[in-house]
């Protein structure tokens, strides 16, 4: 079973991986009902990720982008914080 | 039924801090003619601030603006610009910063935020997607913008709002007043964060959960996907990513266009130079700090762990910080600049003009104008870090000597007198960072900056790039543009960059990400297709460069409105002088060049050349017909 791997110390907290989630989802930008979530400690310069795998408040499930050849927040990550692994 | 509008959140929120009353109107009333962002924000600024009013009258206005691909997956897409009466100048003030506040704000639902008046105590604007309360902020007043992060957030019980505050800087009206936002992101310029706290406004606070949608996705999606390899795999991109902009500190000290001691020179030590640069900069590198969805994350994260300054940490240390606080103060031990930098964030600082002014004042500590007891005895000389970051704290409390440095230099020195005013190095009235000397375009568009210096207006950086002719002839339409010794051609230049930035702040995505850094990033052909896809206008690269022109002319209108004319088009009388060492040696601005590029560019722009000013023609030209009444009915122009 594929899964994304998260290696947070290459994170920048771009939120490209939000931004691209929403989009998958419903063709629209709002980093809110994304289906990754970027916890940003801006002062400290570090970030926590969460991948809602189950529909939370107005957060979607993750569906691994069903339909694309790879998960879009993987492929837009630009510091490959996020990987796919087997 | 009404058609759906893209791109655009559709709001223009309107706050009176004098009367508690808040409105909104469609943003399309401005965005037709204007896109958004900083075109909009002027638009608005001068139809409601007329020629006169005081920077800090509760009359002028503090205007936000984000643009239109903000908030959405455009490449840099993150930043808002911000309009008023320029704290320095009284001409137009105009900034913009990065991080994450803008796209919240398009996420709440608004393009821009109007504040109107001065509240009769300190407030913060709590912008809540639709619902605006203005809330009682005494308890912020005094505290960091650190600080009134922590507060707000732990107040609220969501350590996700997004804030834009000042520090005490802006609090106390000194004109060096920056707005922070995300801890370290600055709208620097143009002491916008004094006129913030002239209307005792501490903070805006936004919670946005909506939407942004574009006009047709997958052909956005497109334009991004393609935009996305393009800015990774570019070289100038890839020292960005490594070194932050730090990278081009000592390269610019190889051609003497470093601001060496108050720009008594341009070439400064190389010992000293190698302990400020980008290689030893990493050494203190933690990681690195994005804006919303940006590829490139040149802000690194920084932590001193030994020495005086251990424990201190923070982002967004610019080639800017170290050559103003480095060769500009003579200061060489980077922990104390990276102590500088992180004050700057806290008491909401522009590092530009305040170490602008702290120049002035060392300068005039070493020819005896200003003594130790003029200091409250403090003797500032060459590279003394510790009087600086003294002065720096003075001058935010506006304690002692602060309450005059507080002013800037110019004012500062026409305060004191004593000859001091040749030290003050300012364009406009408004501190200098650029040096001017070393690449003549670059310099060209720093003096003809409306805001009052600058080099993100229209100093090009493909000089210092050396393109080739052809790629010049390409891009540009000038063979000379990557020859830094010559003028020949640089009028044009510097108009084709004043009217792409004002394009790049009105859809406010980066300025680093696109042609200025490097002619293959990001150009205006690119912006209008993503432009187009976005809202499904019709647009070409031509039509957007024409929107620019007339934003840059309007921008112009209002310092004409002001009385300004050619001849606060100038520089420094020092940049006549050579620069005394290094490969640099021996240049200068030639003044009958400069006057020279200058003619050509008033006679491009279909300005009056003597007076350097728009005519009534080119703003008809520009659908500016209502301006140029307004500007011949005052006698501004003919």
């Amino acid at each position: 079973m594929i899964k994304i791997k998260i290696m947070p110390r290459n994170c920048t907290g771009c939120r490209a991986c939000e931004v691209f989630c929403s989009f998958h989802h419903r063709k629209i930008f709002n980093r809110k009902i994304s289906s990754i979530e970027i916890v940003r400690f801006e002062r400290k310069g570090v970030f926590k990720h969460v991948i809602h795998d189950k529909k939370l408040g107005a957060r979607i499930a993750c569906d691994m982008c069903n339909g694309e050849k790879i998960p879009l927040c993987i492929k837009f990550c630009p510091t490959k914080t996020l990987t796919l692994v087997d | 039924m009404a058609k759906k509008l893209h791109g655009y959140a559709g709001k223009v929120l309107r706050a009176n801090l004098s009367n508690g009353k808040v409105s909104t109107e469609p943003t399309m009333k401005y965005a037709k003619r204007f896109l958004g962002g900083r075109g909009v924000n002027q638009w608005i600024l001068f139809n409601e601030v007329g020629p006169g009013i005081y920077p800090f009258d509760p009359a002028n206005r503090l205007i936000f603006g984000t643009g239109v691909l903000v908030g959405t997956s455009a490449p840099g897409a993150s930043r808002y610009s911000v309009e008023s009466k320029n704290a320095y100048t009284g001409g137009i003030g105009s900034s913009n910063s990065g991080g994450h506040f803008g796209p919240e704000l398009k996420f709440a639902g608004y393009d821009h935020v109007v504040i109107h008046g001065r509240s009769r105590k300190p407030c913060y604007i709590w912008i809540d997607d639709g619902e605006i309360k203005l809330n009682e902020a005494d308890h912020l007043w005094g505290k960091t913008t650190w600080e009134t992060d922590d507060i707000i957030r732990e107040h609220l019980g969501d350590d996700d709002v997004q804030i834009a505050s000042i520090g005490p800087a802006g609090e106390n009206l000194v004109r060096a007043a920056c707005i922070i936002n995300n801890g370290a992101r600055a709208a620097g310029k143009c002491g916008m964060g004094a006129v913030m706290g002239s209307k005792n406004l501490k903070a805006i606070v936004v919670r946005g959960t909506g939407d942004i949608t574009v006009a047709h996705p997958e052909k956005f999606l497109k334009l991004v996907e393609d935009l996305w390899p393009r800015l990774l795999n570019n070289d100038g991109m890839k020292n960005y990513i490594k070194w932050g902009s730090q990278f081009v500190t000592e390269r610019d000290n190889e051609i003497s266009a470093n601001p060496v001691r108050n720009f008594q020179d341009g070439y400064w030590d190389p010992k000293k130079i190698k302990k400020i640069r980008g290689k030893e900069f990493i050494k203190f590198c933690k990681g690195r700090l994005a804006c919303f969805s940006c590829p490139v994350a040149c802000s690194h994260y920084l932590e001193v762990s030994k020495g005086e300054f251990k424990g201190t940490a923070g982002e967004g240390f610019e080639t800017n910080t170290a050559k103003n606080f480095g060769p500009k103060l003579d200061i060489h031990y980077l922990p104390a600049l990276i102590k500088a930098h992180v004050l700057c964030s806290q008491y909401g600082l522009d590092v530009d003009g305040i170490a602008g002014t702290i120049a002035w004042t060392m300068e005039c500590y070493q020819r005896d104008i200003l003594k130790k007891n003029d200091l409250d005895g403090i003797e500032p000389d060459w590279g003394n870090y510790k009087a600086v970051l003294e002065l720096m704290r003075k001058i935010t409390h506006r304690e002692g000597i602060g309450d005059l440095l507080a002013e800037g230099s110019k004012r500062a020195s026409e305060i004191i007198g004593r000859g001091s005013g040749k030290f003050s190095m300012n364009i406009k009235g408004q501190d200098l960072y650029e040096t001017l000397r070393h690449s003549k375009a670059w310099g060209l568009g720093a003096i003809l900056s409306p805001i009052g210096g600058g080099h993100m207006r229209g100093s090009p950086t493909c000089e210092s790039r050396k393109i080739s002719p052809e790629e010049g002839r390409k891009f540009y339409g000038v063979p000379t543009a990557g020859d830094a010794k010559t003028y020949k051609g640089k009028a044009k230049l510097v108009i084709y960059f004043e009217n792409f930035k004002a394009v790049v702040d009105s859809v406010n995505i980066c300025y680093l990400l696109t042609q200025w850094s490097s002619s293959y990033l990001i150009n205006p052909r690119d912006i209008s297709e993503l432009l187009a896809a976005a809202t499904g206008f019709r647009t070409t690269a031509h039509t957007i460069m024409k929107v620019g022109e007339r934003i840059h002319n309007l921008e112009k209108a209002f310092n004409v409105r002001e009385g300004m004319t050619r001849k606060d088009d100038a520089p420094p009388e020092r940049f006549y002088t050579a620069i005394k060492s290094g490969r640099g040696k021996g240049q200068s601005l030639e003044r009958k060049k400069l006057d020279g590029a200058m003619d050509e560019y008033y006679a491009l722009r279909g300005w009056n050349v003597k007076n350097g000013t728009p005519t009534t023609a080119k703003l008809k030209n520009l659908g500016l017909g209502d301006i140029a009444k307004e500007l011949k009915e005052r006698g501004k122009i003919v």
